[in-house]
């Protein structure tokens, strides 16, 4: 049965329980965007965003093993937005350092995402006063930050470089 | 134009938010409506309006990038909209569903502050300074309405909530 939302605290555990499905999802996503992945850096990128992310999952556990609710019984619809554009571009015949581009805009979407509803989950556990879960979903928040900045350098110093190449060599020939 | 350039994806991506937009200039009323607050009721009515400024940017982008903003459903948004209207459907005391309501507008501007990003550094690194321009606006733009929603939660509509419970 779906909780009924009647306090700031459920509002709280229900960002949490959203949260932890996003990133059971993700957990699921980021193998096929490393598998999708043409330049080993970008693989390395999403395999390297996998174990972070399992961590990230840990975290929302520990915070939930204090809390009278179960981690589970939310699907995130959000995320499976985001991870519906990413698998979009995998299906999609794209030149491969192209579609390491588009892979990064989905990812940095996905970050974003996170970003917004890790900054909010931290700022409700203030106002509550979870001290413990204030500065786990701190610490996440912080690496989703870290891997958006990641994203963004992968992005600007080779992979748009070559896929502007392409687009050089292309109007070349036509 | 070739469908391996940055330009083609550039494109895309510009469709991509043209539909995000299209969408959001539908749910905002909704969500506006569905406030207590009427600060947050303010707060969705004004983004409605820079939201339709946006959209005509993005026009005036594909415009000078010679192709069409239409001809793509943007799923991401078409989610995060969901999300919000789940919110509006739920049972919740006013200023709980003000709160949930601000988590929503968040996730959505900060999908827009990643589309817009990109597609910002696309048109710099192919030199199309004019279109970074127009697009750095609009990324602008939507940071300072999420640190604005940031301080209208902060402000009181949080506390307001967390009195419910107590």
């Amino acid at each position: 049965m779906p909780m009924q939302i009647d306090s700031m605290h459920k509002l709280y555990v229900d960002l949490l329980k959203d949260l932890y499905n996003a990133e059971t999802q993700l957990l699921e996503a980021l193998p096929k965007m490393a598998k999708g992945a043409h330049s080993a850096e970008l693989r390395q990128g999403f395999e390297a965003h996998l174990s972070q992310t399992r961590g990230q999952a840990k975290r929302l556990e520990q915070i939930f093993s204090g809390l009278e609710f179960s981690p589970n019984g939310k699907k995130c619809v959000g995320m499976e937005g985001l991870i519906k554009e990413g698998e979009e571009i995998l299906q999609e015949d794209m030149q491969p350092s192209l579609k390491d581009a588009a892979l990064i805009v989905a990812a940095q979407k996905v970050e974003h995402y996170e970003m917004a509803g890790y900054g909010t989950a931290r700022t409700f556990a203030e106002i509550l006063g979870e001290t413990d879960a204030i500065r786990l979903l701190q610490e996440t928040l912080d690496e989703e930050k870290q891997t958006d900045d990641k994203l963004t350098q992968l992005a600007q110093s080779h992979i748009n470089r070559q896929a502007i190449g392409l687009d050089r060599h292309d109007s070349g020939r036509s | 134009m070739s469908n391996g350039s940055l330009h083609k994806l550039f494109e895309k991506e510009i469709q991509d938010l043209y539909s995000a937009e299209t969408q959001l200039i539908d749910a905002l009323p909704k969500m506006a409506q569905a406030a207590t607050s009427a600060e947050l009721q303010r707060s969705f009515k004004d983004h409605w309006h820079a939201t339709k400024r946006q959209k005509e940017r993005l026009e005036e982008v594909a415009r000078m990038a010679g192709f069409s903003p239409e001809g793509k459903e943007c799923v991401g948004m078409q989610a995060l909209i969901e999300e919000g209207e789940e919110v509006i459907k739920e049972d919740m005391p006013g200023a709980l569903r003000d709160a949930a309501l601000i988590v929503a507008a968040q996730k959505v501007e900060h999908y827009e502050m990643a589309s817009y990003g990109s597609v910002r550094t696309f048109a710099q690194m192919m030199g199309m300074q004019q279109e970074a321009a127009i697009l750095q606006k609009t990324l602008d733009e939507e940071g300072e309405t999420d640190h604005k929603l940031s301080a209208l939660a902060e402000s009181h509509i949080n506390a307001q909530a967390l009195g419910l419970s107590n």
